[in-house]
Protein backbone atom coordinates (compact mmCIF):
# COMPACT_ATOMS: atom_id res chain seq x y z
CA UNK A 1 0.00 0.00 0.00
CA UNK A 2 2.82 2.29 0.70
CA UNK A 3 4.06 1.62 -2.84
CA UNK A 4 1.03 2.34 -4.31
CA UNK A 5 0.92 5.80 -2.15
CA UNK A 6 4.21 6.35 -3.79
CA UNK A 7 3.15 5.63 -7.17
CA UNK A 8 0.02 7.84 -7.11
CA UNK A 9 2.25 10.97 -5.72
CA UNK A 10 4.69 10.38 -8.43
CA UNK A 11 2.38 9.92 -11.24
CA UNK A 12 0.09 13.18 -9.99
CA UNK A 13 3.89 14.85 -10.04
CA UNK A 14 3.86 13.61 -13.83
CA UNK A 15 5.83 10.48 -13.61
CA UNK A 16 4.58 8.57 -16.51
CA UNK A 17 6.01 5.62 -15.82
CA UNK A 18 4.49 5.62 -12.32
CA UNK A 19 1.17 6.21 -14.07
CA UNK A 20 1.81 3.52 -16.26
CA UNK A 21 2.43 0.97 -13.30
CA UNK A 22 -0.56 1.95 -11.28
CA UNK A 23 -2.84 1.31 -14.19
CA UNK A 24 -1.07 -1.86 -15.32
CA UNK A 25 -1.72 -2.99 -11.56
CA UNK A 26 -5.07 -2.66 -12.26
CA UNK A 27 -5.01 -3.36 -15.90
CA UNK A 28 -7.50 -6.61 -14.93
CA UNK A 29 -9.73 -5.06 -12.89
CA UNK A 30 -10.84 -2.71 -14.64
CA UNK A 31 -10.99 -4.41 -18.45
CA UNK A 32 -12.81 -7.38 -16.29
CA UNK A 33 -15.45 -4.11 -15.25
CA UNK A 34 -16.03 -3.00 -18.93
CA UNK A 35 -16.10 -6.08 -20.28
CA UNK A 36 -19.18 -7.05 -17.74
CA UNK A 37 -20.60 -4.15 -18.62
CA UNK A 38 -20.03 -4.17 -22.49
CA UNK A 39 -21.46 -6.11 -25.47
CA UNK A 40 -18.33 -7.50 -26.89
CA UNK A 41 -14.47 -6.79 -26.51
CA UNK A 42 -14.38 -3.82 -29.30
CA UNK A 43 -16.53 -1.89 -27.11
CA UNK A 44 -14.77 -2.96 -23.76
CA UNK A 45 -11.47 -1.50 -24.88
CA UNK A 46 -13.58 1.68 -25.91
CA UNK A 47 -15.26 1.79 -22.24
CA UNK A 48 -11.87 1.08 -20.36
CA UNK A 49 -10.43 3.93 -22.84
CA UNK A 50 -12.57 6.17 -21.55
CA UNK A 51 -12.20 4.84 -18.38
CA UNK A 52 -8.33 5.30 -18.37
CA UNK A 53 -9.28 9.15 -19.66
CA UNK A 54 -11.36 9.76 -16.58
CA UNK A 55 -8.26 8.30 -13.90
CA UNK A 56 -5.56 10.07 -16.38
CA UNK A 57 -7.78 13.46 -15.84
CA UNK A 58 -9.13 12.78 -12.44
CA UNK A 59 -5.50 11.93 -10.29
CA UNK A 60 -4.94 15.52 -9.65
CA UNK A 61 -7.88 15.73 -7.93
CA UNK A 62 -7.45 12.08 -6.00
CA UNK A 63 -6.60 12.56 -2.10
CA UNK A 64 -6.06 9.18 -1.45
CA UNK A 65 -9.01 9.35 1.28
CA UNK A 66 -9.88 5.78 -0.42
CA UNK A 67 -7.46 3.46 -2.01
CA UNK A 68 -6.42 3.70 -5.79
CA UNK A 69 -8.03 0.80 -6.23
CA UNK A 70 -11.55 1.48 -5.29
CA UNK A 71 -11.18 5.07 -6.72
CA UNK A 72 -9.98 3.46 -10.45
CA UNK A 73 -13.27 1.39 -9.80
CA UNK A 74 -15.25 3.85 -9.25
CA UNK A 75 -14.49 6.20 -11.80
CA UNK A 76 -14.20 2.74 -14.24
CA UNK A 77 -17.98 2.05 -13.12
CA UNK A 78 -19.51 5.66 -13.45
CA UNK A 79 -17.48 5.73 -17.09
CA UNK A 80 -19.21 2.28 -17.62
CA UNK A 81 -22.39 3.11 -16.47
CA UNK A 82 -22.85 6.27 -18.43
CA UNK A 83 -21.99 4.49 -21.41
CA UNK A 84 -24.54 1.95 -21.40
CA UNK A 85 -27.38 4.90 -20.67
CA UNK A 86 -26.00 6.45 -23.46
CA UNK A 87 -26.19 3.96 -25.53
CA UNK A 88 -29.43 2.98 -24.02
CA UNK A 89 -31.10 6.43 -25.82
CA UNK A 90 -30.32 4.94 -28.99
CA UNK A 91 -32.35 1.73 -31.19
CA UNK A 92 -30.24 -1.13 -31.21
CA UNK A 93 -28.06 -2.04 -34.45
CA UNK A 94 -29.71 -5.00 -36.32
CA UNK A 95 -26.62 -6.98 -35.17
CA UNK A 96 -26.76 -6.34 -31.98
CA UNK A 97 -30.21 -7.72 -32.31
CA UNK A 98 -28.82 -10.46 -34.23
CA UNK A 99 -26.44 -11.00 -31.12
CA UNK A 100 -28.63 -11.38 -28.38
CA UNK A 101 -30.98 -13.30 -30.27
CA UNK A 102 -28.51 -15.72 -30.99
CA UNK A 103 -26.97 -16.10 -27.22
CA UNK A 104 -30.50 -16.77 -25.78
CA UNK A 105 -31.60 -19.25 -28.66
CA UNK A 106 -29.21 -21.19 -27.24
CA UNK A 107 -28.10 -24.04 -30.02
CA UNK A 108 -25.03 -24.68 -28.97
CA UNK A 109 -24.01 -27.20 -26.65
CA UNK A 110 -24.39 -26.91 -23.18
CA UNK A 111 -20.94 -27.38 -21.94
CA UNK A 112 -19.34 -25.57 -24.88
CA UNK A 113 -16.80 -22.62 -23.92
CA UNK A 114 -17.57 -20.33 -26.41
CA UNK A 115 -21.44 -20.85 -25.44
CA UNK A 116 -21.14 -20.26 -21.72
CA UNK A 117 -19.18 -16.86 -22.78
CA UNK A 118 -22.55 -15.83 -24.61
CA UNK A 119 -24.84 -16.87 -21.92
CA UNK A 120 -22.43 -14.74 -19.57
CA UNK A 121 -23.01 -11.77 -21.86
CA UNK A 122 -26.72 -12.62 -21.92
CA UNK A 123 -27.13 -13.06 -18.59
CA UNK A 124 -25.38 -9.50 -17.99
CA UNK A 125 -27.49 -8.25 -20.10
CA UNK A 126 -30.42 -8.86 -18.53
CA UNK A 127 -29.40 -7.10 -15.03
CA UNK A 128 -30.08 -3.27 -14.95
CA UNK A 129 -26.49 -1.34 -15.11
CA UNK A 130 -26.62 -0.91 -10.83
CA UNK A 131 -26.88 -4.28 -10.23
CA UNK A 132 -24.77 -5.28 -13.02
CA UNK A 133 -22.07 -3.46 -10.92
CA UNK A 134 -22.70 -4.77 -8.01
CA UNK A 135 -22.64 -8.40 -9.25
CA UNK A 136 -19.12 -7.29 -11.38
CA UNK A 137 -17.98 -6.07 -8.22
CA UNK A 138 -18.29 -9.11 -6.07
CA UNK A 139 -18.38 -12.13 -8.31
CA UNK A 140 -15.77 -10.87 -11.05
CA UNK A 141 -13.68 -8.91 -8.95
CA UNK A 142 -14.06 -10.59 -6.00
CA UNK A 143 -14.43 -7.33 -3.82
CA UNK A 144 -15.74 -7.55 -0.06
CA UNK A 145 -19.42 -5.88 0.49
CA UNK A 146 -17.86 -2.89 2.09
CA UNK A 147 -15.42 -2.26 -0.50
CA UNK A 148 -18.15 -2.42 -3.12
CA UNK A 149 -20.31 -0.20 -1.53
CA UNK A 150 -17.38 2.63 -1.22
CA UNK A 151 -16.66 2.35 -4.86
CA UNK A 152 -20.68 2.35 -5.72
CA UNK A 153 -20.79 5.19 -2.89
CA UNK A 154 -24.26 3.37 -1.30
CA UNK A 155 -24.68 1.52 2.05
CA UNK A 156 -23.51 -1.91 2.64
CA UNK A 157 -27.41 -2.96 2.41
CA UNK A 158 -28.05 -1.70 -0.57
CA UNK A 159 -25.08 -3.62 -1.66
CA UNK A 160 -26.51 -6.78 -0.23
CA UNK A 161 -29.85 -6.43 -1.80
CA UNK A 162 -28.20 -5.00 -5.63
CA UNK A 163 -26.10 -8.16 -5.47
CA UNK A 164 -29.01 -10.51 -4.06
CA UNK A 165 -31.71 -8.88 -6.81
CA UNK A 166 -28.51 -9.16 -9.71
CA UNK A 167 -28.26 -13.08 -9.12
CA UNK A 168 -32.12 -14.00 -8.41
CA UNK A 169 -32.43 -12.14 -11.82
CA UNK A 170 -30.17 -14.67 -13.67
CA UNK A 171 -31.10 -17.48 -11.45
CA UNK A 172 -34.51 -17.23 -13.27
CA UNK A 173 -32.95 -16.59 -16.82
CA UNK A 174 -31.33 -19.58 -16.42
CA UNK A 175 -34.34 -21.27 -15.17
CA UNK A 176 -36.47 -20.34 -18.24
CA UNK A 177 -33.60 -21.83 -20.64
CA UNK A 178 -34.25 -25.24 -19.00
CA UNK A 179 -36.76 -26.85 -21.39
CA UNK A 180 -38.80 -28.12 -18.59
CA UNK A 181 -38.17 -25.36 -16.10
CA UNK A 182 -41.00 -24.54 -14.00
CA UNK A 183 -40.07 -22.60 -11.17
CA UNK A 184 -40.99 -19.23 -9.63
CA UNK A 185 -39.89 -15.75 -11.10
CA UNK A 186 -39.53 -14.26 -7.60
CA UNK A 187 -36.21 -12.79 -8.24
CA UNK A 188 -37.19 -11.27 -11.11
CA UNK A 189 -40.14 -9.80 -10.42
CA UNK A 190 -38.11 -8.13 -8.13
CA UNK A 191 -35.79 -6.66 -10.38
CA UNK A 192 -38.35 -5.15 -12.50
CA UNK A 193 -40.62 -3.50 -10.02
CA UNK A 194 -37.28 -1.98 -9.24
CA UNK A 195 -36.16 1.59 -11.20
CA UNK B 1 -29.48 5.87 -4.36
CA UNK B 2 -28.27 5.63 -0.96
CA UNK B 3 -31.10 4.24 -0.17
CA UNK B 4 -32.20 0.25 0.96
CA UNK B 5 -33.51 -0.92 -1.82
CA UNK B 6 -34.84 -4.19 -0.45
CA UNK B 7 -37.21 -2.26 1.41
CA UNK B 8 -39.00 -1.24 -1.76
CA UNK B 9 -39.65 -4.81 -2.37
CA UNK B 10 -43.33 -6.91 -2.67
CA UNK B 11 -42.87 -9.39 0.66
CA UNK B 12 -44.75 -12.31 -0.19
CA UNK B 13 -45.15 -12.18 -3.97
CA UNK B 14 -43.03 -15.52 -4.26
CA UNK B 15 -42.08 -18.34 -2.54
CA UNK B 16 -38.97 -16.84 -1.42
CA UNK B 17 -39.22 -13.75 0.52
CA UNK B 18 -37.55 -10.69 -0.61
CA UNK B 19 -35.12 -10.66 2.73
CA UNK B 20 -34.78 -14.53 2.80
CA UNK B 21 -33.30 -13.48 -1.20
CA UNK B 22 -30.56 -11.26 0.40
CA UNK B 23 -29.97 -13.69 3.43
CA UNK B 24 -29.29 -16.74 0.49
CA UNK B 25 -26.81 -13.98 -1.19
CA UNK B 26 -24.74 -13.32 1.73
CA UNK B 27 -24.45 -16.91 2.53
CA UNK B 28 -23.02 -17.19 -0.60
CA UNK B 29 -20.41 -15.01 0.21
CA UNK B 30 -20.11 -16.24 3.72
CA UNK B 31 -21.42 -12.59 5.06
CA UNK B 32 -24.51 -14.57 7.32
CA UNK B 33 -24.49 -15.26 11.14
CA UNK B 34 -24.74 -19.16 12.44
CA UNK B 35 -28.28 -18.82 13.39
CA UNK B 36 -28.67 -17.78 9.71
CA UNK B 37 -26.67 -20.43 8.44
CA UNK B 38 -28.38 -22.74 10.45
CA UNK B 39 -32.09 -22.01 9.31
CA UNK B 40 -31.14 -21.56 5.58
CA UNK B 41 -29.58 -25.83 5.84
CA UNK B 42 -32.43 -27.06 7.19
CA UNK B 43 -34.64 -25.63 5.00
CA UNK B 44 -35.45 -27.10 1.44
CA UNK B 45 -37.10 -24.54 0.23
CA UNK B 46 -34.27 -21.82 1.35
CA UNK B 47 -32.04 -24.65 0.14
CA UNK B 48 -33.75 -24.93 -3.42
CA UNK B 49 -33.45 -21.40 -4.10
CA UNK B 50 -29.68 -21.01 -2.91
CA UNK B 51 -29.02 -24.05 -5.46
CA UNK B 52 -30.28 -21.95 -7.89
CA UNK B 53 -28.64 -18.38 -7.01
CA UNK B 54 -25.09 -20.89 -7.16
CA UNK B 55 -25.50 -21.65 -10.26
CA UNK B 56 -26.22 -17.87 -10.93
CA UNK B 57 -23.29 -16.78 -9.32
CA UNK B 58 -20.62 -19.08 -10.90
CA UNK B 59 -22.20 -18.42 -14.64
CA UNK B 60 -21.74 -14.99 -13.64
CA UNK B 61 -18.36 -15.20 -11.90
CA UNK B 62 -17.06 -16.73 -15.39
CA UNK B 63 -13.45 -14.98 -15.80
CA UNK B 64 -12.83 -12.36 -17.92
CA UNK B 65 -10.39 -13.28 -20.84
CA UNK B 66 -8.00 -10.37 -19.98
CA UNK B 67 -6.44 -7.92 -23.09
CA UNK B 68 -2.84 -8.85 -24.06
CA UNK B 69 -0.26 -6.40 -23.34
CA UNK B 70 0.41 -4.60 -26.65
CA UNK B 71 -3.45 -3.90 -26.84
CA UNK B 72 -3.54 -2.44 -23.12
CA UNK B 73 -0.62 -0.20 -23.73
CA UNK B 74 -1.77 0.81 -27.31
CA UNK B 75 -5.19 1.60 -24.85
CA UNK B 76 -3.53 3.40 -22.64
CA UNK B 77 -1.28 4.96 -24.86
CA UNK B 78 -4.56 6.27 -27.21
CA UNK B 79 -6.13 7.57 -23.87
CA UNK B 80 -2.87 9.50 -22.97
CA UNK B 81 -3.01 11.27 -26.54
CA UNK B 82 -6.72 11.66 -26.11
CA UNK B 83 -6.30 14.15 -22.96
CA UNK B 84 -2.80 15.91 -24.50
CA UNK B 85 -0.60 13.43 -22.15
CA UNK B 86 0.96 11.63 -24.97
CA UNK B 87 4.71 10.83 -24.59
CA UNK B 88 6.57 12.17 -27.58
CA UNK B 89 7.40 8.57 -28.39
CA UNK B 90 4.58 6.24 -29.83
CA UNK B 91 5.28 3.38 -26.37
CA UNK B 92 3.26 0.93 -28.36
CA UNK B 93 4.76 -1.95 -30.35
CA UNK B 94 1.63 -1.84 -32.48
CA UNK B 95 2.31 2.22 -33.41
CA UNK B 96 5.87 2.15 -35.09
CA UNK B 97 5.87 1.04 -38.67
CA UNK B 98 7.92 -2.18 -39.31
CA UNK B 99 11.22 -1.19 -39.80
CA UNK B 100 11.52 -2.59 -43.34
CA UNK B 101 8.62 -1.02 -44.19
CA UNK B 102 10.48 2.26 -43.61
CA UNK B 103 13.19 1.47 -45.31
CA UNK B 104 11.78 0.77 -48.52
CA UNK B 105 12.16 3.66 -50.47
CA UNK B 106 8.75 3.53 -51.35
CA UNK B 107 5.70 5.86 -50.34
CA UNK B 108 6.21 7.33 -47.56
CA UNK B 109 5.33 5.42 -43.72
CA UNK B 110 3.64 8.09 -41.77
CA UNK B 111 3.90 8.00 -37.95
CA UNK B 112 0.48 6.71 -35.86
CA UNK B 113 2.01 8.27 -32.68
CA UNK B 114 -0.81 10.54 -31.80
CA UNK B 115 0.17 14.36 -31.31
CA UNK B 116 -1.39 16.84 -29.23
CA UNK B 117 0.67 19.29 -28.45
CA UNK B 118 0.00 21.36 -24.82
CA UNK B 119 0.39 25.07 -25.84
CA UNK B 120 1.60 27.80 -24.41
CA UNK B 121 -0.78 29.40 -21.65
CA UNK B 122 -0.37 32.84 -23.15
CA UNK B 123 -1.26 32.09 -26.37
CA UNK B 124 -3.92 29.40 -25.56
CA UNK B 125 -6.97 31.16 -25.43
CA UNK B 126 -6.32 33.34 -28.97
CA UNK B 127 -5.37 29.67 -30.15
CA UNK B 128 -7.94 27.80 -29.07
CA UNK B 129 -10.72 30.49 -30.32
CA UNK B 130 -9.09 30.46 -33.67
CA UNK B 131 -9.52 26.81 -33.88
CA UNK B 132 -12.85 26.18 -32.37
CA UNK B 133 -14.10 28.77 -35.89
CA UNK B 134 -11.70 26.79 -38.07
CA UNK B 135 -13.26 23.50 -36.94
CA UNK B 136 -16.58 24.62 -37.10
CA UNK B 137 -16.11 26.23 -40.75
CA UNK B 138 -14.42 22.98 -41.51
CA UNK B 139 -16.78 20.86 -40.06
CA UNK B 140 -19.90 22.06 -42.07
CA UNK B 141 -18.04 21.83 -45.25
CA UNK B 142 -16.79 18.22 -44.48
CA UNK B 143 -20.28 17.25 -43.64
CA UNK B 144 -21.89 18.44 -46.43
CA UNK B 145 -19.19 16.47 -48.77
CA UNK B 146 -20.16 13.46 -46.49
CA UNK B 147 -23.83 13.76 -47.22
CA UNK B 148 -23.07 14.25 -50.69
CA UNK B 149 -20.62 10.99 -51.42
CA UNK B 150 -21.61 8.48 -48.38
CA UNK B 151 -22.73 5.57 -50.28
CA UNK B 152 -23.96 2.50 -49.43
CA UNK B 153 -19.91 1.16 -48.78
CA UNK B 154 -19.57 3.91 -45.97
CA UNK B 155 -20.52 2.56 -42.99
CA UNK B 156 -22.13 5.17 -39.73
CA UNK B 157 -18.28 6.27 -37.97
CA UNK B 158 -17.76 8.12 -35.05
CA UNK B 159 -19.39 11.51 -36.14
CA UNK B 160 -22.61 9.71 -36.69
CA UNK B 161 -24.71 10.32 -33.49
CA UNK B 162 -27.53 7.53 -34.71
CA UNK B 163 -26.53 4.61 -37.26
CA UNK B 164 -28.79 4.32 -39.68
CA UNK B 165 -28.11 1.49 -41.34
CA UNK B 166 -28.46 -1.78 -39.81
CA UNK B 167 -27.19 -4.34 -42.43
CA UNK B 168 -24.57 -3.73 -44.98
CA UNK B 169 -26.94 -3.16 -48.09
CA UNK B 170 -24.65 -4.72 -50.15
CA UNK B 171 -24.26 -8.04 -48.45
CA UNK B 172 -20.67 -7.49 -47.33
CA UNK B 173 -19.70 -8.20 -43.86
CA UNK B 174 -20.61 -5.52 -41.31
CA UNK B 175 -17.53 -5.84 -38.92
CA UNK B 176 -19.34 -4.10 -35.63
CA UNK B 177 -16.93 -2.25 -33.20
CA UNK B 178 -16.71 0.83 -31.18
CA UNK B 179 -14.58 4.00 -32.18
CA UNK B 180 -13.40 6.51 -29.95
CA UNK B 181 -11.48 8.80 -32.09
CA UNK B 182 -13.21 11.68 -31.96
CA UNK B 183 -11.84 14.01 -29.22
CA UNK B 184 -14.12 14.05 -26.05
CA UNK B 185 -16.82 12.12 -27.82
CA UNK B 186 -18.42 8.78 -26.43
CA UNK B 187 -17.92 5.86 -28.33
CA UNK B 188 -19.83 5.38 -31.32
CA UNK B 189 -20.62 2.16 -33.39
CA UNK B 190 -19.03 2.19 -36.48
CA UNK B 191 -19.16 -0.66 -38.76
CA UNK B 192 -16.92 -1.75 -41.99
CA UNK B 193 -17.37 -3.43 -45.33
CA UNK B 194 -14.93 -6.59 -44.97
CA UNK B 195 -13.77 -8.03 -47.70
CA UNK B 196 -12.97 -11.31 -47.30
CA UNK B 197 -10.54 -12.57 -50.05
CA UNK B 198 -6.88 -12.19 -50.35
CA UNK B 199 -5.63 -8.88 -52.62
CA UNK B 200 -3.03 -10.79 -53.19
CA UNK B 201 0.76 -11.02 -51.96
CA UNK B 202 2.72 -8.03 -51.76
CA UNK B 203 6.54 -6.75 -51.51
CA UNK B 204 6.31 -3.32 -52.57
CA UNK B 205 4.12 -0.98 -50.44
CA UNK B 206 3.41 1.03 -53.69
CA UNK B 207 2.16 -2.23 -54.93
CA UNK B 208 -0.35 -3.09 -52.04
CA UNK B 209 -1.32 1.00 -51.69
CA UNK B 210 -2.29 0.76 -55.68
CA UNK B 211 -4.47 -2.68 -54.49
CA UNK B 212 -5.67 -1.22 -51.85
CA UNK B 213 -7.12 1.85 -54.09
CA UNK B 214 -8.63 -0.14 -56.48
CA UNK B 215 -10.01 -2.63 -54.06
CA UNK B 216 -11.56 -0.18 -52.12
CA UNK B 217 -12.98 2.27 -54.70
CA UNK B 218 -14.63 -1.30 -56.07
CA UNK B 219 -16.50 -2.13 -53.24
CA UNK B 220 -17.14 -5.16 -51.33
CA UNK B 221 -17.48 -8.53 -52.78
CA UNK B 222 -20.37 -10.71 -51.28
CA UNK B 223 -20.70 -11.89 -47.87
CA UNK B 224 -22.52 -12.18 -44.64
CA UNK B 225 -22.81 -9.99 -41.62
CA UNK B 226 -20.79 -10.34 -39.17
CA UNK B 227 -21.96 -10.40 -35.41
CA UNK B 228 -18.63 -9.52 -33.67
CA UNK B 229 -18.23 -12.69 -30.97
CA UNK B 230 -20.55 -15.25 -33.40
CA UNK B 231 -16.70 -15.39 -35.15
CA UNK B 232 -13.49 -15.44 -34.19
CA UNK B 233 -11.82 -14.87 -37.20
CA UNK B 234 -14.05 -11.98 -38.10
CA UNK B 235 -13.61 -10.61 -34.66
CA UNK B 236 -10.22 -10.58 -34.92
CA UNK B 237 -10.77 -7.92 -37.82
CA UNK B 238 -12.96 -5.63 -36.10
CA UNK B 239 -10.75 -5.70 -32.56
CA UNK B 240 -7.87 -5.01 -34.78
CA UNK B 241 -9.41 -2.30 -36.84
CA UNK B 242 -10.59 -0.71 -32.80
CA UNK B 243 -7.22 -0.99 -31.75
CA UNK B 244 -5.87 1.26 -35.02
CA UNK B 245 -8.53 3.55 -33.99
CA UNK B 246 -7.82 4.02 -30.36
CA UNK B 247 -3.73 4.79 -31.63
CA UNK B 248 -4.43 7.24 -33.74
CA UNK B 249 -6.88 9.87 -33.30
CA UNK B 250 -6.63 11.33 -36.84
CA UNK B 251 -8.13 7.82 -38.17
CA UNK B 252 -11.88 8.74 -38.70
CA UNK B 253 -14.51 6.00 -40.07
CA UNK B 254 -13.42 2.76 -41.60
CA UNK B 255 -14.03 2.37 -45.58
CA UNK B 256 -12.66 -0.66 -46.26
CA UNK B 257 -10.82 -3.69 -44.80
CA UNK B 258 -9.52 -6.90 -46.37
CA UNK B 259 -7.05 -9.34 -46.28
CA UNK B 260 -3.36 -9.53 -47.94
CA UNK B 261 0.24 -10.71 -47.63
CA UNK B 262 2.51 -8.10 -47.34
CA UNK B 263 6.34 -9.40 -47.26
CA UNK B 264 5.24 -12.74 -46.35
CA UNK B 265 3.27 -11.99 -43.36
CA UNK B 266 -0.34 -12.23 -42.96
CA UNK B 267 -2.01 -8.58 -42.92
CA UNK B 268 -5.52 -6.85 -42.75
CA UNK B 269 -5.64 -3.94 -44.99
CA UNK B 270 -7.54 -1.14 -43.92
CA UNK B 271 -8.71 1.91 -45.32
CA UNK B 272 -9.89 4.97 -42.99
CA UNK B 273 -11.32 8.33 -43.52
CA UNK B 274 -8.15 10.68 -42.17
CA UNK B 275 -9.23 13.54 -39.68
CA UNK B 276 -5.86 14.58 -39.38
CA UNK B 277 -5.40 15.93 -42.95
CA UNK B 278 -8.70 16.41 -43.77
CA UNK B 279 -8.53 19.57 -46.67
CA UNK B 280 -11.46 19.21 -48.34
CA UNK B 281 -11.05 15.92 -50.99
CA UNK B 282 -11.86 13.37 -48.22
CA UNK B 283 -8.33 11.92 -47.85
CA UNK B 284 -8.08 8.41 -47.06
CA UNK B 285 -5.54 6.65 -45.39
CA UNK B 286 -4.20 2.77 -45.37
CA UNK B 287 -3.15 1.24 -42.61
CA UNK B 288 -1.88 -2.45 -42.45
CA UNK B 289 -1.62 -3.98 -39.72
CA UNK B 290 -0.28 -7.77 -38.82
CA UNK B 291 -2.84 -10.52 -38.58
CA UNK B 292 -1.66 -12.16 -35.30
CA UNK B 293 -0.84 -8.52 -33.58
CA UNK B 294 -1.94 -5.96 -35.04
CA UNK B 295 0.69 -3.70 -34.83
CA UNK B 296 1.01 -1.58 -37.69
CA UNK B 297 2.95 -2.56 -40.63
CA UNK B 298 2.60 -0.04 -43.18
CA UNK B 299 0.53 3.17 -43.13
CA UNK B 300 0.33 6.03 -45.98
CA UNK B 301 -2.36 8.32 -47.70
CA UNK B 302 -4.34 6.88 -50.14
Amino acid sequence: MDGERSLVAAAKAGDQRALEELLRAHQRGIYALCRRFAANEADAQDMAQEAVIAIIRGLPAFEGRSSFKTWAFRLTTNTCLMELRSRSRRPPLASEEAQLRDRTDGGSAPHDVAAVRLDTDAAFAALSPEHRAAVVLRDVLGLEYGEIAEVLEVPIGTVRSRIARGRAAVADLLRDEEPAGTGNRSGLDGIQGET
Amino acid sequence: MSEHEGAEQHEGEGPVQDRDLELLSAYLDGEVTPDEAARIEADPRLQARLHELAAARDLVAQPVEPLDEGGWDALVAGARARVGDAPHHAPAAALAPAPDVAASGGAAVVELAPRRRRRAKGVALVAVAAACLLLVALSAAALRRSDSSTDQRELAGPTSSVPTTTADPQGGLGVTGSGTTSVGQAADEFRAVYTPEQLGAFADQDQLLAAARAAADRGPGPGATLVPSADPALAAVARCAAAVRRADQRLGRIRFASNATFRDKPVYVFVFQDFGIATGNEPRRLVVVGRDSCDVAASAPL
